[in-house]
């Protein structure tokens, strides 16, 4: 982008260091979408490596795919809802981990876009699946378990999913 | 699969944009979620995000005609424009029925759901379900509505297709009255939307100086059917109308002290609980857990001190989560927190509602038919 170059506004960048070490080098206008970086840019802890020990290279490479779509200026509204329709046909675990690293770096759009979609994926479900999918081991005792499906008999009598995607 | 257990706020982001059916299923993934929809102002951002309604319809008498107002508990301030659907089929443009209209409640569901009943002409009957949230209704045939009604139970078991269960108990006023062994007989019918038709079941009997307490409705808790009677028991049915167990007391220390007002039945974190105001102006909740030895647990004394601010004889209600309150006075509802002692205060658009329902709904059409849908 020549013209890019050209224009009087000088272009900083960042660099983000995932869990893994890989370093992604990012425009600081389109990494300033995390609040997270953000902040830290405002403290000056920007001019060396900004270290994400909490995000993996494959989900980071996935946030920052989605803050270069919805940062860009020449994506127009339909191009981002695709990109966002695309975006959470991902498998559950991956909008699982994109989610908590939306959390992480307080990317607000992206974290209300990743619970929608694991919540529209969890519908009709079983309590088993999506304790299977969330890694979750059930505390309750199996009367105390009997005793709540008795409470809400409605929530348990349809056609439940037990897929885990 | 995650590599750890989710973090529970990640665990409310997701559940506060899941479906009102997920979201009970839900509560058996652990405890952890379970609390989390109980949670101060979970069912609030609920609401919000989901656009599910939570509240409660009032419901009194003006000029020997039912009214009703809907007060929604997403914000304690709004209310909600959820009119009962038949109600409005009286407008011209959908002329179904001519005659006066007056619908009744009858009873109320956290699936959506409503029973309720018209009174027409030639002092006749005609009882219908309703979602209000979708303006959808269906005529149900009658029950033998020669016997006045006592109670009206409502169980959703399935929404889709639809399921539901309505329990009546109704008792024969024409004199003389039969009176066998000093026991006052009540009829119980069962509805089954299976069979679409009422059965009589069998007749519940309490002593002759015992009714069922006029100002409690019945609770749909733990799978079960609770009615309140005004000598300090409970009568439990299940969804066939049979008796789950025999007639059990209140609390004994409220038993054993008359200076205990308001009592109520409440439904609580879905289990069977009881409110009433304390000898010394104190609400008070008790919960019977059923998994352990079926007696009463105080949960909750709450100071209502404050809330006398802005309402003279507040009377509680209901809790809607685990620590708002919900109570009546004379034009007003108040949501009161009890851990920071502040309240909402809701004004009603008439005074001296005599009834209150708990309702909860999501937006889902269920199949039956809308108002207007034949009007062309």
């Amino acid at each position: 982008m020549a013209e890019a170059s050209s224009s009087i506004t000088e272009k900083f960048f960042l660099t983000l260091k995932s869990s893994d070490g890989d370093e992604f080098v990012l425009e600081e206008s389109i990494a300033i979408q995390s609040i997270t970086i953000k902040n830290m840019v405002e403290d000056g802890c920007s001019s060396s490596v900004i270290p994400l020990s909490k995000v993996d290279t494959e989900t980071l490479i996935k946030v920052i795919e989605y803050m270069k779509m919805h940062s860009s200026t020449s994506s127009n509204e339909e191009e981002i809802e695709n990109f966002d329709k695309k975006f959470v046909s991902n498998s559950i675990n991956t909008i699982l981990n994109i989610l908590e690293a939306a959390n992480f770096l307080d990317i607000n759009n992206l974290l209300e876009l990743c619970a929608e979609a694991v919540a529209n994926r969890i519908k009709n479900k079983t309590p088993e699946a999506v304790r299977k999918i969330f890694n979750i081991t059930s505390d309750f005792t199996p009367e105390e378990e009997a005793e709540i499906r008795n409470e809400t008999p409605w929530a348990f009598e349809g056609n439940l999913d037990h897929s885990l995607d | 699969m995650a590599s750890s257990e989710l973090p529970s706020d990640m665990a409310f982001e997701i559940l506060t944009r899941t479906s009102l059916e997920t979201l009970d299923a839900c509560k058996v993934v652990n405890k952890t979620w379970k609390n989390l929809t109980y949670k101060l102002g979970f069912m609030q951002v609920y609401c919000h995000r989901t656009n599910n309604i939570l509240g409660y319809f009032v419901q009194g008498l003006e000029n020997n005609k039912y009214v009703t107002e809907f007060v929604s508990m997403d914000d304690c301030s709004g209310k909600d424009p959820l009119h009962l659907p038949v109600e409005t089929l009286n407008k011209p443009k959908y002329k179904i029925f001519n005659h006066f209209h007056n619908t009744k409640i009858e009873a109320s569901s956290k699936q959506g759901i409503l029973c309720c009943v018209r009174r027409i002409k030639n002092r006749n009957h005609m009882y219908y379900i309703c979602k209000p949230s979708t303006r959808e209704w269906k005529v149900l045939p009658n029950p033998k509505t020669r016997y006045q009604t006592v109670k009206v139970a409502l169980v959703v078991l399935k929404s889709s297709p639809l399921h539901i269960k309505i329990i009546r108990l109704s008792q024969d006023l024409s004199p003389p009255r039969r009176r066998r062994l000093g026991l006052d007989n009540y009829c119980c019918e069962i509805f089954d939307s299976e069979t679409f038709a009422w059965r009589r079941t069998n007749i519940i009997s309490l002593p002759y100086d015992v009714f069922f307490e006029s100002s409690c409705l019945p609770i749909n808790a733990s799978g079960l059917v609770y009615f309140l009677t005004d000598d300090d028991h409970v009568l439990v049915l299940n969804y066939n109308g049979k008796e789950a167990r025999s007639r059990f007391s209140l609390p004994e220390s409220v038993t054993e002290n008359k200076d205990y007002t308001d009592k109520k039945l409440v439904e609580y974190e879905g289990k069977l609980g009881f409110i009433c105001l304390s000898p010394n102006e104190m609400l008070e909740l008790w919960c019977i857990d059923n998994t352990r030895n079926h007696l009463w647990n105080k949960e909750k004394e709450v100071e209502i001190e404050t809330v006398k601010s802005v309402m003279k004889y507040p009377s509680p209600v209901d809790f809607y989560d685990s620590d708002i309150a919900l109570m009546m006075g004379f034009d007003k509802l108040v949501c009161y927190n009890q851990r920071n002692t502040r309240f909402d205060v809701v004004k009603l658009d008439r005074s001296d509602y005599s009834e209150i329902f708990p309702f909860r709904s999501d937006r889902e059409p269920i199949g039956l038919k809308t108002i207007g849908e034949n009007s062309g």
